[in-house]
């Protein structure tokens, strides 16, 4: 490119802003990564990124600086994930929005889907692990939930990254509003609309319109005190101005919340009714038996133990070839440079602290790190990818629950362990080499 | 009776989930709402949690979150869990 083309493209090159939702582990941080080419580390539990990650990625000539909100099932809750990704919908700052579903989960999906269209229009839906939905041969009609939703619908996989760019396109339709989504609206009981309507324009008053005044009238009508509190706080409504605002009692209020609650998952369940069709009904069977063995209380334990031996067998023992290998050719390698850096002006003593005194102690610590590492956590990986992890965190929940955490601590325990045992292993060395 | 109640393989439709559960709309967001069908597929070691399949997926729940629901059973066997 000329420097004077480079000039004009910089010219016209128009900056957005994406958020990335989705649910826990359907594969938005890999998403994020294939977007982006970043690095951030993807793993399977839930809250994993509750700071925000956010990268740039240009297509078209234009730049867009991604977002990636926490995972969370739904934004009605009041989870600190939930509150964060909650209000970043609700600001309107980004140009599009992309939900991310897995594919062989959109019941569970869509409702954060539904909500999130309650919130904005500017929406693209991006159904992941379409690879995972064929191998179960779940087929998915695109076409006919973009049509129900009226919001571009695309099928994607991220980790072999298959359908990016229409991705890519799509998002791009959207903040160059050449496609402005109409997605239908939620509707509720009469009743419910009338109270929603009055609040909205009651709060219309109050905010500015760059809110999404009808997602938070639905907020405010459907949660309790305390949660009302919090809303208010957060959106900056004095509390006077709202006794005013809502009439409703507080059991019209539980009321109202399972209403919503109920018609959100009854339009769930009708898209994926018209719109998936499950080939092998015998798949779902399949997964049950093997479940029955993995985590049944009678083998679920000592399976899990045997997984757990093998692992840590492998690392432990496995590790000392490349060990010894690894030590072997540094080490000899280190002579060679004493030899080199003898030969040269340098003063004996400052050769000596260079190779006996820095270079020794580095070599030991890569020889003797790295091969459990990079032994260790590619398995880990494979168990996680093998959908393993959660199963040893149910396996184990009963005991850490006593212990008050939750099963989920069980894979942090592994990866102590293992760093531990690199730890030893270290100061083992040091008697070894007597340093 | 209430969900950890529900024996291993059968299935329940969802009556109530008392207005004391912690995680009362966590559950509702995850479809425990009135009137939904669960199975109860595994329960763990120690009985505790118990695993159950609604809406197309499962969930693992503890006991003492299980006991805010309540349920009734279905006696018929439910073989295609996706109609
Ligand atoms: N088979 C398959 N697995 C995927 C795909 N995308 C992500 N995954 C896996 O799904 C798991 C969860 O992904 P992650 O990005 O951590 O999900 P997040 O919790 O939504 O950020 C990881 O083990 C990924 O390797 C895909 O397109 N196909």
């Amino acid at each position: 490119m000329t420097e004077k083309s480079v000039e004009h493209s910089l010219i016209e090159a128009k900056h957005f802003t994406i958020n990335l939702i989705g649910n826990p582990n359907v594969g938005k941080s890999t998403l994020f990564n294939a977007l982006t080419h970043l690095r951030q580390h993807t793993g399977n539990w839930a809250g994993k990124t509750v700071q925000l990650t956010s990268g740039f990625y240009q297509f078209g000539g234009n730049y867009y600086h991604l977002v990636d909100l926490p995972g969370t099932y739904s934004l009605s809750s009041i989870s600190p994930e939930e509150k964060i990704t909650c209000k970043a919908l609700c600001q309107k700052t980004a140009d599009c929005t992309i939900v991310v579903c897995d594919a062989t989960m959109l019941e569970r999906n869509f409702n954060l889907l539904l909500q999130t269209l309650e919130i904005t229009n500017k929406v693209v839906l991006c159904i992941n692990l379409l690879d995972e939905a064929e191998k179960k041969q779940i087929t998915i009609d695109l076409p006919a939930i973009a049509n129900a939703l009226a919001i571009p619908v695309i099928g994607i996989s991220a980790r072999n990254k298959k359908g990016l760019t229409e991705l890519l396109q799509a998002i791009e339709s959207i903040c160059l509003e050449q496609l402005t989504p109409h997605p239908p609206v939620l509707c509720y009981s009469a009743k419910t609309e009338k109270n929603i309507t009055q609040l909205q324009n009651q709060l219309a008053q109050k905010l500015s319109s760059a809110h999404s005044l009808r997602w938070l009238a639905l907020q405010l009508l459907s949660s309790d005190k305390n949660n009302r509190m919090a809303l208010c706080q957060e959106w900056q409504i004095s509390d006077d101005s709202l006794a005013e605002l809502i009439n409703v009692e507080q059991a019209q209020t539980k009321a109202i919340s399972e209403e919503i609650t109920a018609a959100r998952l009854s339009r769930a369940d009708d898209l994926c009714h018209h719109s998936i069709v499950y080939h092998d009904q015998q798949y779902h069977h399949r997964d049950r038996q093997l479940d029955k063995i993995l985590i049944s209380p009678l083998t679920g334990i000592p399976i899990m133990l045997l997984f757990l031996t093998i692992i840590f067998w492998l690392t432990i023992t496995g590790a000392n070839y490349p060990s010894s290998w690894l030590s072997c050719h540094l080490f000899a390698f280190g002579d060679k440079l004493f030899a080199f850096l003898i030969n040269t002006n340098l003063p004996p003593k400052i050769s000596e602290a260079l190779i006996f005194g820095i270079y020794r102690v580095l070599a030991w610590v890569v020889s003797v790190m790295l091969p459990p590492m990079a032994i260790f956590f590619p398995l880990f990986t494979l168990l996680e990818d093998f959908g393993y992890l959660p199963r040893i965190a149910f396996n184990l929940d009963h005991c850490f629950h006593k212990a008050c955490t939750c099963g989920k601590q069980s894979l942090t325990m592994c990866i102590d362990f293992i760093i531990l045992y690199i730890i030893k292993l270290q100061n083992s060395l040091k008697f070894c080499f007597q340093i | 009776m209430t969900l950890d109640q529900l024996s291993i393989d059968s299935w329940a439709e969802i009556q109530t989930i008392n207005e004391q559960a912690p995680l009362k709309k966590r559950l509702q967001d995850l479809g425990f709402v009135c009137g939904a069908k669960v199975q109860c597929l595994q329960k763990s070691f120690a009985g505790d949690p118990i695993a159950y399949f609604i809406r197309g997926s499962v969930i693992a729940l503890r006991q003492e979150d299980c006991r805010y629901i309540t349920v009734t059973p279905l006696t018929k066997e439910r073989d295609n869990h996706h109609d």
